[in-house]
């Protein structure tokens, strides 16, 4: 009998490494190291690297465990729906209980480690972060609201801020734009993708914006979002907080995603299968936020020099 | 429970307490380079 088989009876017994690994999302979290990396390396005053490092671990460890936890309370849905039904608990490799202690675990070591290493301020960013995903947007509202991920969008714009508090001990101007950006990149993000996977969402009975509203609707809140998202990636130049380097890429980049916006939005495809425009866009919006990132850090590397 | 089920459970424990050791003994050094980073010069 091979390891699939028993799963069945093995409930509540041993769970694979594998299976509490992927309960913390690891592709997920490369976005997330990224911007609260961008985040710290952008803040005004050196860290030192292993404690620099330690904070990254810190956020990292932070989303996974609020990763687990999201897995945890939606298990029932993931059920249901094509993309997520292989997840280990849906799956029957893993209980709840385990998922249960494992992020609230995970979650107390990271904050903890945060505020030993660098400083409490970064750690009680990082646990409102962890409870605002699990509390506000997992169990709250993404059930209730097709403004969801609107809402949830806001914990996965923590990342930078947390990133720039551990080294200097405070948020200013700069990580609060990062913050916005990210909190208004994520609904063109995230709409993009459920344009194109709607009939999933219909099933689990998620109010997703396409399933409540409709695609025009969503292509319309597309474009609404994208546009303070493009001057909220734009406004560091103008502000002084950052150099023309950073200035000409983020103009460059956000009018390609808005441009792309508006190709979602007078596209009338239907069927997935047809939804080029949604594809593109979705694809872009994260090859937008790393490029981007990656500027603000490259440019405050020249401002040294 | 039948003794397939038994082995995969035990082969299961096993390498979970692999890992868990190695993080363990991750988890050790890093605290150590932490403690030697604050003592160190003031960054």
């Amino acid at each position: 009998m091979n390891s699939a088989a028993i799963t069945n009876q093995a409930q509540g017994l041993t769970a694979d490494w594998r299976d509490l690994l992927a309960l913390t999302k690891p592709r997920v979290m490369t976005l997330v190291v990224f911007t609260g990396l961008c985040g710290l390396l952008v803040a005004p005053a050196p860290i030192h690297p292993v404690l620099g490092f330690t904070a990254i671990l810190c956020i990292a460890l932070g989303a996974g465990a609020a990763a687990a936890l999201n897995m945890w309370w939606e298990s029932d849905i993931d059920a249901l729906m094509k993309r997520t039904r292989s997840r280990p608990i849906p799956a029957g490799r893993l209980d709840r209980q385990t998922a249960l202690h494992f992020g609230v675990g995970l979650s107390f070591f990271s904050v903890l480690l945060m505020g030993v290493a660098t400083n409490w301020f970064a750690a009680a960013i990082l646990a409102v972060s962890i409870l605002f995903y699990v509390f506000v947007y997992t169990i709250w509202l993404k059930r209730r609201t097709p403004q969801n991920i609107v809402i949830g969008g806001a914990a996965g714009a923590f990342p930078p801020l947390i990133g720039w508090a551990a080294v200097t001990g405070d948020v200013a101007t700069l990580p609060l734009l990062l913050f916005a950006l990210i909190f208004l990149w994520t609904p063109p993000h995230f709409w993009a993708l459920s344009l194109f996977v709607r009939s999933d969402y219909a099933k689990a009975g998620v109010p997703m914006l396409p399933v409540v509203a409709g695609a025009t609707a969503t292509r319309i809140q597309i474009l609404l979002y994208t546009l303070p998202m493009a001057a909220a990636a734009v406004a560091p130049w103008p502000l002084g907080l950052t150099g023309a380097t950073y200035g000409i890429a983020a103009a460059m980049l956000s009018a390609l995603f808005v441009a792309l916006a508006v190709r979602v939005l007078l596209s009338g495809a239907a069927e997935p299968a047809e939804m080029k425009a949604e594809k593109r866009l979705f694809a872009y919006s994260i090859l937008y936020l790393f490029a981007l990132f990656g500027a603000l850090v490259l440019d405050s590397r020249l401002a040294v020099l | 429970m039948t003794p397939q089920d038994e082995q995969e459970i035990r082969r299961r424990q096993k390498s979970r307490a692999a890992i868990m050791g190695l993080l363990l003994g991750a988890f050790a050094i890093l605290v150590y380079a932490i403690s030697i980073a604050k003592m160190g010069d003031p960054w």
